[in-house]
């Protein structure tokens, strides 16, 4: 680290990769083999995907339709439901403790389960095995709105550590311009982008936002066959075992839209590349989307960062006082 | 909003610079060629009327600037245009004569000060609007002003939702937010970026503001520019100064045209509304994606004046 607190360069990976699909202690040694593999090549930073941790339900409908849901939807929602996780719970300490063995900081898509809700976060976590915080997904697409609820604005979170300023953003919320901008707020330089977007065009934004936001872009974008999904999982899909149902095409983007790490496409793979935080002033020199090329005049978003509370409890001593009321 | 599709052409050439009137001969030539090919909307590069004066850095260190630099800036300012005036009735007529929207960049002068402004105009050949570019861009900073919000147009037309935003502007996600609220669906881009990244910028707004993206970029040599052009250092005639890549895009981020690279050309494609609406089923930002819970803009749309003057009536 240089006297400006900018870090010399090092490397940093995305995990493209399966998930074991509804397995979610098997996903964890996946997670875990897939750490080190990372760590052995000295990464310091090291991406999952979207949904990582729980699965992601490629492909199957829930058994919905306008005005009727089905028994077997149900049951499947049940199941998805179970391969869930709770945070905090065993399965974030676990994670904890892979980042820890590792000396990485991990980002890593998890299937969030709250009460009866499930949302798709993203968790991160320190080197020294701290869990950071997550952040629950603030809009979903398609059939993932049957099943994942939405975040709030409170979740709206960069973590500022010692090898830059990690966010991420999931799947279709970088198409969320002002989401994008409450993050560049808070300095993200490192914009990571758990996805299952394996789109041709998802490069191209992840190179526009990388531009946008002057900041390394690691996206990672889960790879996924019916092999890796369980014998009886009811997808309508004529696939073979071996065909990929989602294909990949994780990359790493640096703020000028240079390609760092090219998308792969139908295998699982560790992409690094070498982050050379120096990059980032250079590329501001001429563009600041928040700063001097953000025109405030104009334009100002206001982001509602409080918890959306379904409940809260509020003692008749506390509206005596005046206390505000508590969240939990 | 007509349902039927229809063709929509980008012009990639070099203006005449520092010389509107020959520019604008020029620009009637391409929207003929466009219209002949069914165009009924014609886009043109940014600063295409008055030029962008691509390469010259006007004298300017910090601190200070040569008496050269000042001749160059007189070059550019007796270059641009008033807004309305002769050369926006002379722009209108083409739009008029081949009976098509125009969206055209041009250099608009007022007082003292230079913009960098993108023009609308009707089949009636009325000029419509026109949008005066936020935030230029490095060197653009020493010689053109900043718009203010009261120039935010989107026009409804038979063809579809019109707008403009220019070059780098593009990478300001505000003024896109701003534009997709309007419904815009025929997403205009006069730009100066040439670059390899534009494309992939292009394609990601796109399917970011399901809309069609018009992209209109310069084809330009050395011999485009006037013989004492102030480049600082000469380079040779048929030097490509801005080397095009202009592209048009559907709403889904799929490439209809182009980017092509080096040559004078109009790219000219198939527009189908009903695409804008079945792009909109999974995602659309200004409306179901968008969290307003959580998220809002304002954009203040005033007019900005310096001085405000109050008579006695």
């Amino acid at each position: 680290m240089n006297n400006l607190g900018i870090p010399g360069p090092y490397t940093a990976a995305v995990v493209q990769a399966a998930p074991c699909g509804f397995d979610t202690q098997a996903t964890l040694d996946r997670v875990a083999a897939w750490t080190s593999s990372a760590a052995s090549q000295k990464a310091r930073l090291v991406v999952f995907p979207e949904a990582f941790v729980g699965s992601y339900p490629y492909g199957i409908d829930f058994g919905t339709r306008i005005g009727l849901r089905t028994p077997e939807g149900r049951e499947m929602f049940a199941r998805f439901y179970r391969a869930a996780i709770e945070i905090p719970g065993p399965e974030v300490s676990e994670l904890a403790a892979i980042a820890k063995a590792n000396t990485c900081y991990l980002v890593i898509g998890a299937v969030e389960r709250a009460a009866g809700t499930l949302y798709s976060s993203a968790l991160h976590f320190s080197p020294e095995g701290q869990f950071l915080g997550s952040r629950r997904k603030l809009n979903s697409v398609g059939v993932e709105r049957y099943v994942w609820g939405r975040g709030d604005g409170s979740g709206i979170a960069v973590f500022d550590t010692p090898i830059g300023n990690i966010g991420a953003i999931m799947g279709c919320e970088n198409y969320m311009p002002p989401l994008r901008m409450a993050m560049y707020a808070q300095s993200m330089n490192l914009y990571c982008a758990p996805t299952t977007d394996d789109s041709d065009v998802w490069p191209c934004s992840m190179r526009t936002v990388a531009m946008e936001g002057r900041s390394f872009v690691l996206s990672a974008c889960q790879v996924l066959r019916l092999a890796d999904l369980p014998e009886n999982y009811p997808i309508e899909d004529e696939a073979g075992a071996g065909d990929f149902l989602i294909r990949g095409g994780s990359c790493i983007v640096d703020p000028l839209g240079v390609v760092l790490a090219e998308p792969a496409y139908e295998n699982e793979c560790l992409l690094t590349a070498e982050i050379d935080m120096s990059k980032v002033a250079r590329g501001k020199y001429d563009f600041d989307v928040v700063g001097h090329y953000a025109r405030p005049d104009v334009f100002r978003l206001e982001v509602g960062a409080s918890q959306q509370l379904a409940v809260r409890s509020v003692t008749q001593a506390d509206a005596a006082l005046h206390i505000p009321a508590r969240s939990e | 909003m007509q349902s039927k599709p229809f063709k929509a052409s980008v012009i990639q050439t070099a203006s005449v610079a520092f010389n509107p009137w020959k520019t604008i001969d020029r620009l009637k030539e391409y929207t003929y060629r466009a219209a002949q090919e069914g165009a009924r909307l014609v886009v043109f590069p940014e600063a295409f009327v008055g030029g962008h004066a691509k390469g010259l850095g006007f004298g300017s260190v910090m601190g200070t600037c040569t008496q050269e630099g000042r001749e160059a800036f007189q070059m550019y300012y007796e270059g641009a245009v008033d807004v309305p005036g002769e050369a926006t009735h002379r722009i209108g007529q083409a739009a008029l004569e081949n009976n098509v929207y125009l969206v055209t960049g041009a250099i608009e002068r007022e007082l003292g000060t230079l913009f960098c402004v993108v023009l609308f105009f009707a089949p009636d050949g009325s000029l419509l609007g026109k949008h005066r570019k936020l935030m230029p861009t490095g060197t653009e900073r020493l010689v053109w002003g900043f718009g203010d919000g009261s120039t935010l147009p989107v026009f409804d037309t038979p063809l579809g939702r019109i707008g403009a935003v220019i070059c780098w502007e593009n990478y300001m996600p505000m003024l896109r937010l701003t534009m997709y609220s309007k419904g815009i669906s025929l997403y205009c881009v006069p730009t100066a970026d040439h670059r390899e990244t534009w494309l992939p910028t292009m394609r990601h707004i796109a399917r970011e503001g399901r809309c069609y993206v018009l992209s209109a970029c310069q084809y330009g040599r050395r011999s485009d520019f006037p013989e004492n052009y102030p480049l600082k250092e000469e380079v040779a005639a048929d030097t490509v100064l801005a080397r095009g890549g202009s592209c048009i895009i559907d709403p889904m981020g799929n490439v209809l045209k182009g980017p092509v690279f080096g040559e004078d050309l109009i790219h000219t494609a198939s527009i189908d509304p009903g695409l804008l609406t079945r792009s909109k089923f999974d995602l659309d930002v200004a409306g179901n994606s968008g969290r307003p819970d959580i998220f809002t803009l304002h954009v203040d749309e005033r007019p900005r004046r310096l001085v405000n003057s109050i008579t006695t009536d």
